[in-house]
């Protein structure tokens, strides 16, 4: 079982070294992790560390370029979600792998095309815990009926979900069964949150379609 | 009537060290803002004893996961940022005391990490944690010993 960290931003973004969170999470229970950044060359860390390229509010047109160049030194490219048109235009790029931070994008943002164009093409949505621990009352509320939509939207597209930490700090880190215990304040099916943990692994050894020829 | 209860043993993640009192605040805190007064009611959270990084908190039994939830969703103590971690949940205090780890032992030292030299406090497995302020946005805070270019441990 490859249970994975989906998402932590190690120093200069947070103030944690790659190494120490390939240390804290492998005791932690995780058995690897994706850092947003680029990681040194031949380092070995206590368990996998992937590195993955985090987009934020590219404009549309420049999506491709920027997601096809990251591909070419990193292992994954992340890109941050952003109005319904915008979303789709992301899920029909070549290159991404995953799209973040739905929890932030207007209402109906990720609608029922998103979620089918993201089962078809195996493009991840990732679900921080962190909103779900620092935001409190009616932000948190709104948190958890947008994850709710998303959870339920995935249950009749099955697109892979992927969970993680957007730990920047060494306080932001979240052992898998404690991920388990917040998510499932938004979906109580565990066998689904645990498929969750381990989904990256398909996201990154993905294939095309089988073509007909 | 005799009430059945449940303990949690927990690892706390800060740079501070924190009085009972400081902990069921932040978890009464937490309980309540997740699951409103009748569930914290129910649940009926308390600090039993604190050790260093390690606490025992007792629930009600039957609620042990509503509060290893609202457990996990702290994010500081006292205003200070801070984790709780559940590690193992039993039914008797004494239980969790033989779990609890004996060597939670740190040592100052001092490291140079990119040619900054500054003092530092080692724990297990090589974990190293800046102290000095005001560097912090130059070099990471939270690193290992292979993230050192010299370490050195104060007599």
């Amino acid at each position: 079982m490859h249970v994975f960290d989906g998402c932590v931003f190690p120093y200069p973004s947070g103030t944690v070294s790659i190494a120490r969170y390939a240390r804290e999470l492998s005791s932690l229970g995780f058995s690897g992790c994706v850092a947003a950044s680029m990681a040194p060359v031949n380092r070995i860390y206590d368990i996998p560390v992937w590195t993955a390229r985090y987009l934020t509010e590219v404009p549309a047109r420049l999506l491709s370029r920027e997601a096809g160049r990251s591909v070419q030194v990193n292992d994954l490219v992340y890109v941050q979600a952003g109005d319904a048109g915008y979303n789709r235009n992301i899920l029909t790029t070549q290159g991404v792998h995953v799209m973040t931070n739905l929890h932030t994008t207007p209402k109906d943002g990720f609608d029922r095309y998103c979620a089918q164009l993201a089962a078809e093409r195996e493009i991840g949505v990732d679900l921080s815990v962190r909103p779900l621990i620092e935001l409190r009352d009616g932000a948190r509320q709104k948190v958890i009926r947008r994850y709710e939509e998303i959870f339920t939207l995935q249950n009749r597209y099955e697109f892979p979900i992927v969970l993680s930490s957007h730990a920047s700090d060494i306080t932001h880190l979240k052992s898998p069964r404690e991920m388990i215990r917040l998510f499932s304040l938004v979906w109580k099916d565990e066998n689904l949150l645990w498929e969750s943990l381990e989904s990256i692994c398909r996201i990154k050894n993905r294939t095309g379609p089988v073509v007909e020829i | 009537m005799r009430e059945n209860f449940r303990y949690v043993l927990v690892r706390i993640t800060s740079d501070s060290v924190f009085e009972s009192r400081d902990l069921y605040r932040s978890i009464a805190e937490s309980v309540v803002s997740l699951y409103g007064d009748r569930i914290t009611a129910q649940i009926w959270p308390s600090v039993m004893q604190v050790s260093g990084s390690y606490a025992i908190i007792r629930c009600r039994r039957g609620l042990e996961h509503d509060l290893e939830t609202a457990l996990c969703a702290i994010s500081q103590i006292q205003g200070t940022p801070a984790a709780i971690h559940p590690l193992r949940t039993s039914g008797t205090i004494r239980t969790l005391k033989e779990k609890m780890p004996l060597c939670t032992e740190k040592r100052s030292a001092k490291a140079v990490i990119s040619g900054v030299p500054c003092d530092v406090v080692v724990s297990m497995q090589g974990r190293i944690d800046l102290k000095e302020k005001g560097i912090y946005h130059e070099i990471p805070r939270y690193i290992t010993e292979e993230d050192t270019e010299d370490l050195y441990y104060d007599e």
